[in-house]
């Protein structure tokens, strides 16, 4: 049985429907993350599992418990939030044990609960610390510690890596991976940034407009994204896409050739296309190639250098942004006319409404 | 190239005193400069004048055997503790005990009313919020004479219970226990407290009741200064108020007995001074003691934290 299930929950203010009817399932010890553009509602759906925000319509279970009209606090869940939430009055074994001390728990146990949460995360030094005396990094750890300490079903993130800084943030990234393989905990967690989802998920749910894009493996909504906005929100740089028109059908294959894009043939589902088609070609920056005799071809505007690669934002003749990825460092000058070569098979192609075409 | 918008000869006194290794302050005085310390001397000793000069004369009053209030001065001419045994013949510690419990019994009242409609007005949302604002705002603007007296009619018939308590010390205290300022600086401060924090406590899996006495109280702990300072002294200043509840001289407080010994030909100025005194002290104290928070709570908010 699932630890948490969702079925066809909604989420209205007023006339505005924000979450509309999404499902999902999450496994025990599943890291399960929520990703998407701000306003997608991954938030709203977010506090929604931990009864800050009341459900609408459908049903969500923790464990085998309808948790509709649940109070947060009795839902078996724990939350961390983005700018920590810790009480800043209370030390930080207080706030660490004040779940603890509202469940009833005697001192002694409590102490000793608190002792094991700081030992997990290394925090036993700063117990007696006020958080204003915490670094931002501290208080993160200080906030997840709240949530170990109740062992709870559910763990809630929501987006706990914003506020710090890009060097903190992959160090704690890496503490969260290794905390919840030490754990064995469920967790739920929000993000709206892709590379915190592919490197920690076990299931990526990717949601826009309210509505459940795709939920998979990380690597699976990378290589078999189900349609252009999943394609283009997962991997970064972000997928190159091309106008097409339809030339030729052949078998699990379709000819396509655009204003900068010369005919190549790309591996697909043929079903409901027909020659003549609008269709859309995504190709990921990093399997362009640099090829003076390939097909695809535009103008260099800029060239970023970084060392290891070389990042080329370059538009086409329609005005169409593409980016290369090269794997060395190398120069180009700007304004000078490049081509580049790919693997059809790693190329996508999307119908005019947007759902991928690829092979089964 | 950085541009400068000062007048020349500000600049050039600026530069100047930069290069002797001396600060300027807001009014382009510089530190160390004879001619400008005497003039900030002048204006110091000015406003001390102005502002202290009351509070000396009550104090040196209250304990020189013959006081002159219109001469200033440091020291009594002829100390005696004479003023405070007339006064206690009169019997100002009696009046100065009603004062003590009113304020301090009212006060209670008044912060915790303050705490929770604060809250409510904070951090709840319900029909008829604003309405409700707009009211305790009102009772702001009506000056305590207005109140006076219809409010003494209100304590002898109370809507609903339909008992009188005029005449007993709950007339005095009941009117004080709601102070539209109190609640509204309670909900100004409580409506900084983010939500995020509440939330946090919800799922630790607080009760209302618990976050308010737990998390957003030890947090107001700045505004509950504000309003204990400006509530004490509100109940404690009360002179209308005691005189229209009370129906024996007994329940005045030491405010209105002041009026009394003013008007006592019999009393001379002395043992005025030594009850003003004794009437100054309880806010001094108060004043003191949360002095801290007065400052953290009139500026919380000023500056990002």
């Amino acid at each position: 049985m699932a630890e948490l299930s969702i079925s066809k929950i909604r989420k209205s203010y007023g006339d505005l429907e924000v979450i509309k009817g999404v499902d999902l399932e999450v496994e025990k010890g599943e890291f399960v993350v929520f990703v998407g553009p701000s306003g997608c509602g991954k938030s709203t759906l977010l506090r929604m599992i931990a009864g800050l925000e009341d459900i609408t319509e459908g049903e969500l279970r923790i464990g085998d418990e309808l948790c509709n009209n649940v109070h947060p606090g009795d839902r078996g869940i724990a939350m961390v939030f983005q700018s920590y939430a810790l009480y800043p009055h209370m030390n930080v074994a207080d706030n660490i044990g004040f779940n603890l001390k509202i469940s009833g728990y005697p001192a002694d146990v409590r102490q000793e609960k608190i002792q094991k949460a700081a030992q997990v995360l290394q925090i036993q030094h700063l117990l007696d610390r006020k958080p204003s005396q915490l670094s931002g990094g501290q208080r993160q750890r200080v906030a997840i510690g709240r949530a170990i300490v109740r062992e709870p079903q559910v763990f809630l993130f929501d987006e706990p890596l914003s506020n710090l800084d890009a060097a903190l943030r992959v160090e704690m990234r890496m503490e969260l991976s290794a905390l919840h393989r030490k754990l064995g905990a469920t967790i739920i967690y929000v993000t709206h940034d892709q590379i915190e989802a592919m490197t920690l998920a076990d299931k990526i749910v990717v949601l826009d407009g309210g509505v459940v894009q795709q939920v998979g493996s990380p690597i699976e909504l990378y290589q078999r994204p189900n349609n252009i906005f999943v394609a283009g929100f997962i991997g970064s740089p972000k997928m190159n896409f091309f106008e097409v028109d339809v030339i030729a059908l052949h078998d699990n294959a379709v000819e396509v050739k655009g204003t900068s894009i010369e005919p190549v043939k790309v591996p697909a589902d043929t079903t409901g296309i027909v020659v003549g088609d609008k269709m859309t070609l995504g190709i990921r920056p990093q399997n362009l190639d640099f090829d003076p005799n390939g097909p695809v071809h535009g103008t260099i505007e800029m060239a970023e250098r970084l060392g290891s690669e070389t990042i080329l934002n370059c538009k086409t003749a329609d005005n169409t942004p593409l980016l290369a990825v090269l794997d060395r460092d190398e120069s180009f000058a700007h304004g000078a006319a490049v081509r580049f070569s790919f693997a059809p098979v790693h190329s996508i192609l999307f119908a005019a409404d947007g759902s991928s075409k690829l092979t089964a | 190239m950085s541009q400068s918008f000062s007048p020349p000869a500000a600049r050039k006194r600026r530069q100047q005193k930069s290069v002797e290794g001396t600060l300027d302050t807001a009014f382009g005085w510089a530190i160390g400069d004879p001619k400008s310390m005497i003039v900030r001397a002048v204006f110091c000793a000015l406003l001390l004048f102005v502002f202290a000069g009351p509070i000396m004369t009550i104090i040196v009053g209250a304990f020189d055997l013959n006081p002159d209030p219109t001469a200033l001065t440091l020291w009594p001419h002829n100390p005696s503790l004479e003023n405070f045994r007339v006064a206690t013949g009169r019997g100002i510690w009696g009046y100065f005990a009603n004062s003590l419990f009113i304020a301090g019994f009212g006060l209670l009242l008044q912060i915790i009313v303050a705490v929770m409609a604060g809250y409510a007005l904070a951090r709840r949302k319900f029909y008829g919020q604003t309405v409700v604002l707009g009211i305790f705002l009102a009772t702001m603007m009506l000056p305590e004479e207005v109140v006076a007296v219809p409010l003494a009619v209100v304590l002898g018939d109370l809507p609903l219970l339909g008992i009188s308590i005029r005449g007993t010390i709950f007339a005095i205290i009941l009117p004080v226990a709601a102070s539209a300022f109190s609640i509204l600086v309670m909900a100004a401060f409580m409506r900084d407290i983010p939500e995020e924090i509440i939330e946090a406590a919800r799922i630790d899996g607080a009760s209302e009741f618990r976050i308010l006495l737990q998390v957003i109280l030890p947090m107001s702990l700045p505004a509950l200064g504000v309003v204990a300072i400006f509530g004490f002294n509100g109940i404690w200043d009360q002179y209308l108020l005691p005189l229209v509840a009370a129906n024996r001289t007994d329940d005045y407080t030491i405010t209105v007995i002041l009026r009394s010994l003013r008007a006592d030909i019999e009393v001379g100025t002395g043992a005025l001074l030594a009850g003003a005194f004794l009437a100054l002290i309880p806010s001094l104290i108060v004043y003191l003691l949360l002095q801290k928070s007065l400052v953290r709570g009139m500026t919380s908010g000023a500056i990002k934290g």
